[in-house]
């Protein structure tokens, strides 16, 4: 079996399926854990379970297209055909898209995927003077953290009623670290329809109830609407031919309940395959 | 601010990058003139020629027109030329469909009409169609079948063109609008330009929704030219690659109405609208019309949805009362202008050859290059290789995937950047390879690709222009 992914629950399904199968585990990263650093206590704890149990790694490499009982993986070693009875996905969530939100405008400078702000921010780019954050969860409060150090004026605009964002939790209870957007203007329960300007983002215009307020922003940051990430072809939607999909449905969780859901969706892959 | 002597001299001057201005320029640059090419952003294919479905197309107007004979004289080449300059290209054939009673009786016209121009076409009834395309609509009454329409890929064919005529000696010049001229004896002799004037026996109009703003600067006619903008869903290519045939509907007066068509790259375009508009820097979408084209389509294929949307968009086609055009000025003889509303792909081999014996009846005399390049360097690319095992062995940089949705490689990004036009954008990056233009929109590989332009450009990565506006990833570092 050829897991995808070598965060918490790609990891945790690799150990449950290691007592039964051979099992490969590939990432696109050079080391294990996914969203969580390397060294984090429990990536540690399940990499050497993982270990223990004859699981094989292939890290830094990508797994780009599966087809019936093969995976092409591409990485330091070169580009190669795997043989594998099943795949087990596990990529993780991203933000929503743009056009998944939906946002409507033209293609501008300035509007940057969460992952990508949060990058460039630690690797010193300004992103915005004026920026707006869509969305109050883990990849909002993130980003804030990424760019504090820019003195930008930061709105955050959150879909929901609460601050929280697009984790299940924040969408019932408490407003979530809120303290994270300290001093930040907050635009609660409005709904971003449309960015607008010339080559770079101007305008973010919000919705709230039929009424329409536009932000004036240079930059607007999503980090909303947690999708799971899909990207390998022939794994892309669901149902798909010998492939087990193992990935949370929010943007963050405990990494306990990460990992014991995932041990719950590999062990109702049946025993024959794969052995 | 007139022309030094020491002006740079052209037998040409083309304005404008796009397919058409980048086709004349590949042409003439096959003979012995010396050309150049003026574009006002900073790559080539920005205006319509990046903001359309890639068909091309075999059939489109009445046999003996212009645009029929410009279609006819480009329409059997595809295959050479996309060969040639390694642009993806193939002929699926194309369906036009009549889902109710009062429609049925238009198809016959226009497959009459069809043949008339000069292509293959067929009648068929709701059935035939169904097993040609079987995602069709049960409401299929009937359709026109045109096996020869064929799917390209326009940036790529653009920057080809562009390529081609580079590599022949053409002047390819970016972020330099034309902004005035010289007359001298009523004919331009010069053109200017932010960087100083260049000196031309000939000046091609080929600039888009730009062609009335530049007639009138060189004294030419009066033109009318207003922008005609289109909407897009793109859909993935787990939908995409299940279409067997182009879907289009019963053409409407202005446009060929919203189709459902795949892209070389696998996935479908549904689209576009058509509406008319008078700012040419408004490409937004909006939630109505997009909302309309997906009703649209669910008419033709059920079986469209949103679930595998992936992006909207808009671009502007140059609409003009003289829908076509490649001829000289009425008042400036040496001045020629170009342009097509619609079908500037689909005509782009034709056009550059009308032009060249244009020039030549006035008077243009350079003769062909004994030999020149014909061809372009192929780039081996991840995703349709039909051998990726032995990929490293002709670039350790193919080990690298940078973006995952659209498998594009270090070693194709480095590719774009061996070339006579290179990208110097993001945006630029994604129209050459498709990197980050994927499922995830760049979340996943968008830092990546900063990087890497970084490293080719010797640009900090804030200073990396995400599109063609100027516009960097970092502010505070604009030029």
């Amino acid at each position: 079996m050829a897991v995808v992914g070598a965060g918490v629950a790609g990891l945790a399904a690799a150990q449950e399926l290691a007592a039964r199968a051979d099992v490969v585990v590939l990432d696109r990263l050079p080391v294990p854990g996914g969203v969580l650093p390397y060294d984090h206590a429990a990536v540690r704890t399940l990499a050497g379970r993982c270990e223990a149990a004859g699981v094989r790694w292939l890290l830094g490499t990508t797994a780009v297209r599966w087809e019936a009982g093969r995976l092409l993986a591409v990485g330091p070693q070169g580009i190669e055909w795997l043989d594998a009875g099943r795949l087990v996905f596990a990529g993780g969530c991203r933000p929503a898209t743009a056009a998944e939100l939906p946002v409507a405008g033209p293609r501008l400078a300035g509007v940057l995927p969460a992952p990508v702000a949060i990058h460039l921010a630690e690797a010193k780019v300004t992103l915005g003077r004026r920026v707006a954050i869509v969305g109050a969860g883990d990849w909002a409060q993130a980003a804030r953290h990424a760019i504090a150090g820019q003195r930008s004026r930061v709105t955050v605009v959150s879909t929901r009623g609460g601050l929280g964002g697009s984790s299940p939790r924040g969408q019932h209870s408490e407003p979530v670290a809120s303290e994270a957007f300290e001093g930040d203007s907050l635009f609660n329960g409005w709904t971003p329809v449309a960015v607008a300007g010339r080559g770079r983002v101007s305008e973010l215009v919000l919705e709230r109830a039929g009424q329409r307020h536009v932000l004036d922003c240079d930059a607007v940051i999503l980090a909303a609407g947690a999708r799971p990430l899909r990207n390998v072809d022939g794994a892309i939607f669901e149902p798909a031919p010998g492939v087990t999909y193992v990935q949370p449905a929010a943007e963050t969780g405990r990494w306990e309940e990460v990992a014991s859901a995932a041990r719950a969706l590999v062990s109702q892959i049946p025993t024959e395959v794969g052995t | 601010m007139s022309a030094r002597v020491d002006s740079p001299a052209y037998d040409v001057v083309v304005i404008g990058g796009g397919v058409l201005g980048t086709a004349v320029a590949a042409r003439l640059a096959m003979t012995r003139a010396s050309v150049c090419l003026l574009e006002e952003a900073d790559d080539v294919a920005e205006g319509a020629s990046k903001g359309n479905a890639g068909i091309a197309t075999t059939y489109y107007a009445p046999p003996g027109t212009l645009e029929a004979d410009l279609i006819a004289a480009s329409w059997p080449r595809w295959e050479d030329i996309c060969d040639r300059l390694d642009v993806p290209f193939s002929r699926p054939g194309a369906l036009t469909v009549a889902i109710t009673d009062e429609q049925l009786p238009r198809l016959e016209p226009i497959c009459a009409e069809a043949i008339a121009a000069g292509t293959r076409a067929e009648l068929l009834t709701g059935e035939q169609a169904r097993e040609l395309e079987p995602m069709l609509t049960p409401e299929c009454r009937g359709a026109v079948h045109l096996p020869d329409e064929g799917l390209i890929d326009p940036v790529r064919l653009t920057c080809g063109y562009a390529e081609l005529a580079a590599a022949n000696g053409a002047a390819i010049r970016l972020s330099c609008p034309a902004l005035g001229f010289d007359v001298a004896d009523g004919l331009i002799t010069a053109v200017h330009t932010p960087e100083g004037s260049v000196r031309a026996r000939w000046v091609i109009n080929a600039s888009g929704l730009a062609g009335g703003t530049i007639s009138a600067l060189a004294g030419g006619e009066q033109m009318r030219i207003w922008p005609r903008k289109g909407q897009y869903w793109i859909l993935d290519r787990a939908f995409g690659e299940r279409l067997h045939k182009m879907v289009l509907p019963v053409p409407m007066p202005q446009t060929r109405g919203v189709q459902v068509v795949a892209t070389t790259n696998g996935s479908a375009l549904l689209g576009p609208d058509a509406q008319e508009i008078t700012d040419p820097a408004d490409k937004g979408t909006d939630p109505a019309s997009l909302q309309a084209i997906l009703r649209l389509t669910e008419q033709l294929v059920p079986e469209v949805s949103l679930d595998y949307a992936i992006k909207t968009y808009a671009a502007n086609r140059a609409a003009c009362e003289e829908t076509v055009r490649a001829r000289p000025d009425k008042n400036r003889p040496n001045l020629f202008h170009v342009g097509n509303r619609s079908t500037g792909v689909s005509s782009s081999p034709g056009t550059a050859e009308r032009v060249l014996s244009l020039l030549r009846e006035a008077g243009f005399d350079r003769e062909e290059r004994p030999d020149p390049v014909r061809r372009l360097r192929k780039v081996r690319r991840l995703r349709h290789d039909p051998d990726p095992a032995s990929l490293p062995d002709a670039d350790p940089r193919y080990r690298q995937v940078v973006c995952v949705c659209e498998q594009v490689t270090a070693a194709e990004i480095a590719a774009t950047f061996d070339r006579h036009v290179p990208p110097r954008s993001i945006e630029g990056i994604r129209k050459r390879t498709q990197a980050t233009g994927g499922r995830c929109q760049g979340s996943v590989c968008m830092v990546g690709v900063a990087f890497l332009c970084s490293l080719h450009t010797g640009q900090p990565p804030a200073a990396i222009r995400s599109g063609s506006a100027g516009a960097t990833l970092g502010v505070g570092s604009e030029p």
